[in-house]
């Protein structure tokens, strides 16, 4: 049952009623006010002061920040994340769903097994990945290979594979808590669709790929674009994992903006980078939802 | 061994096809790759455990064994008392009660508010919490953290309280989301019964809209918990005393600073790092698998 409001007109009584009313929502507004909204706006503020926030610089800050010999690379890092976490990470969580929705057998198990790793706080995911990572004969996958006779070699200290391997890490926590939200919707299609498609001749592949991604499609590409947010802000998995390392092949533009700030102490810099990822984000934000646009049509 | 498949309500593949060979075979194949990937969500977690109760020189071992040679089970409590990891567990839960009660409250209040009480003017703040969650809260590192050390108006620093922590708990867009439509289906009768018996709005909240929606109060709580227990960036960068770390910084200095750990103590310490929330989740798995379906609704 819902229940709505009706438009009222103003009476002496009821503006009592608004008042206890505005009052009981008072805290939320201040909380809100103090976290979200004002840090926004002294945020903008901020990047056009200098660092002691007295002197007005223009644009000086933002061309101090974007001249920066690590800006290209971190920005290069950063693409690569999103780009190795779409790789990795998106079509994953569908092909789980997909085939979880098929089973009868052992599901509540599944689907807890699937869950867990997602309450696993970041920090100790990255931790715990970094020691499956271990470049000695300690870690996990060096031992995997000890297991196999071969000899231990380095994981996140080789430049090339340090980013899809943060990747993983991140898609471990993450893809299983996905594929039940998926899950959840798939068990939404009317059976009748498939027992159509069935008569028609279709086997279980032509009726995945002609009813049920066609289904998902609208989740995939709200997905798509939430985990392109996330994994573009990437900051504490690399801090933690590698520190940006080996020779900054994991800095992205998260932690390059975090060392200006608390490594650095340039406050306003760090504040202009992540100004200038804000856009990015927002330009490709645009772009996508133009791009699925276009798609549907 | 027989195996009922009308009870299959979902899924591409139909009852009638796998009462034959070739369905049973797509099926069973189905099941073996869900169950590998569904072992490799529990393999970290288990080898980090069995490795911690290994000593440093069977770690290194070549070839690796898989089970430790000896089980020592008061490894734990050594462990636990060399780096007082109770302080840091009591760290962690005072962090963690003070933001579940926080939240629970001052969001509480405001779904309240936005679902039954509904003043003049109230649909800008509603289409305001809404956008807000839109937006990216990248910004707001450097300025927040300024905030804190030098409040508005105040003018006190928070550095080395909790108190920052239990704001940002406070100021969740998504939880007054989810409390306004959970207040939403409270039955009207309820609330019109007692504004006739001369409770207030107040009143109305605390004994009769909270004690009905108490389940989804729970996942909520629950939520909280494990979001604040993992928390790192923020308390890492305002608590300056190192004994007010909760667990999950605790873990990252250990790591950064070292201070004679040996490896398989420092995974144990992760391990305990990662046991609460995994209890709790254990415990209440159906709680929480129910707020996957709103949390979903709220998001789609």
């Amino acid at each position: 049952m819902k229940y709505t409001a009706k438009k009222r007109k103003f009476l002496p009584g009821r503006f009592m009623q608004d008042v206890s009313a505005w009052v009981l929502i008072a805290p939320a507004l201040c909380a809100l006010m103090l976290i979200c909204w004002r840090p926004i706006f002294l945020g903008f503020k901020m990047a056009f002061f200098d660092n002691d926030g007295l002197k007005y610089v223009g644009l000086d800050n933002f061309k101090l920040v974007v001249s920066d010999v690590l800006f290209i690379k971190a920005l290069k890092n950063t693409t690569l994340y999103v780009v190795w976490s779409l790789i990795i990470g998106m079509g994953l969580p569908v092909v789980v769903a997909i085939l979880m929705n098929e089973l009868i057998h052992a599901t509540s198990l599944i689907k807890s097994s699937l869950y867990l790793p997602q309450i696993v706080p970041v920090i100790a995911v990255s931790l715990l990945w970094y020691f499956v990572y271990l470049p000695d004969g300690s870690g996990l996958l060096n031992s995997i290979l000890g297991l196999f006779g071969l000899s231990p070699r380095v994981w996140l200290q080789d430049a090339r594979l340090t980013i899809p391997l943060i990747i993983i890490s991140m898609t471990w926590r993450g893809f299983g808590f996905t594929s039940i939200l998926y899950l959840a919707s798939l068990q939404g299609i009317n059976r009748e669709l498939y027992e159509a498609a069935a008569i028609d001749g279709a086997g279980f592949l032509r009726r995945t790929v002609k009813i049920t991604i066609p289904h998902m499609y609208p989740m995939i590409m709200l997905f798509g674009i939430n985990q392109i947010k996330s994994v573009f802000n990437i900051m504490v998995e690399p801090l933690s994992m590698t520190g940006g390392g080996p020779d900054n092949a994991s800095l992205s533009l998260g932690l390059q903006s975090y060392r200006y700030a608390f490594q650095y102490f340039r406050m306003s810099e760090s504040v202009a980078l992540s100004i200038v990822m804000w856009f990015i984000i927002m330009g490709v934000t645009v772009i996508y939802i133009y791009a699925d646009k276009k798609l549907e049509q | 061994m027989h195996i009922d498949w009308e009870r299959k309500k979902s899924g591409a593949l139909l009852p009638v096809e796998l009462k034959n060979i070739r369905g049973k075979l797509i099926y069973f194949t189905i099941l073996v790759i869900v169950l590998i990937i569904a072992l490799i969500c529990l393999v970290p977690v288990l080898w980090l455990v069995i490795t911690s109760m290994k000593d440093v020189k069977e770690i290194y071992q070549v070839p690796p064994t898989l089970l430790p040679k000896h089980i020592d089970l008061m490894k734990f409590k050594r462990v636990w008392d060399k780096m007082s990891f109770f302080k840091y567990y009591k760290n962690s839960f005072i962090l963690c009660a003070g933001a579940i009660l926080a939240d629970i409250a001052i969001s509480g209040l405001a779904g309240y508010v936005l679902s039954r009480l509904r003043p003049h003017g109230i649909r800008a703040v509603h289409t305001a919490i809404f956008l807000t969650m839109l937006i990216p809260g990248t910004v707001s590192l450097v300025p927040l953290f300024k905030t804190f050390l030098d409040m508005p108006i105040i003018h006190v620093s928070l550095v080395d309280t909790y108190i920052p922590m239990w704001l940002m708990a406070c100021a969740n867009c998504f939880n007054i989301l989810i409390f306004k439509s959970t207040f939403d289906s409270v039955s009207k009768e309820f609330i019109e019964a007692a504004q006739i018996d001369g409770c207030s709005n107040f009143g109305i909240f605390l004994r009769i809209v909270m004690p009905l929606s108490l389940p989804v109060i729970m996942v909520i709580a629950i939520l909280d918990f494990t979001g604040v227990w993992g928390e790192f960036l923020y308390p890492y960068l305002l608590l300056q005393n190192k004994d007010l770390y909760p667990v999950a910084v605790k873990i990252y200095d250990l790591k950064v600073s070292g201070g004679g750990i040996l490896l398989d103590e420092y995974m144990m310490a992760l391990f305990f790092t990662i046991i609460p929330p995994v209890i709790l989740f254990i415990v209440f798995q159906k709680q929480m698998m129910n707020g996957v379906s709103f949390s979903g609704g709220v998001k789609g």
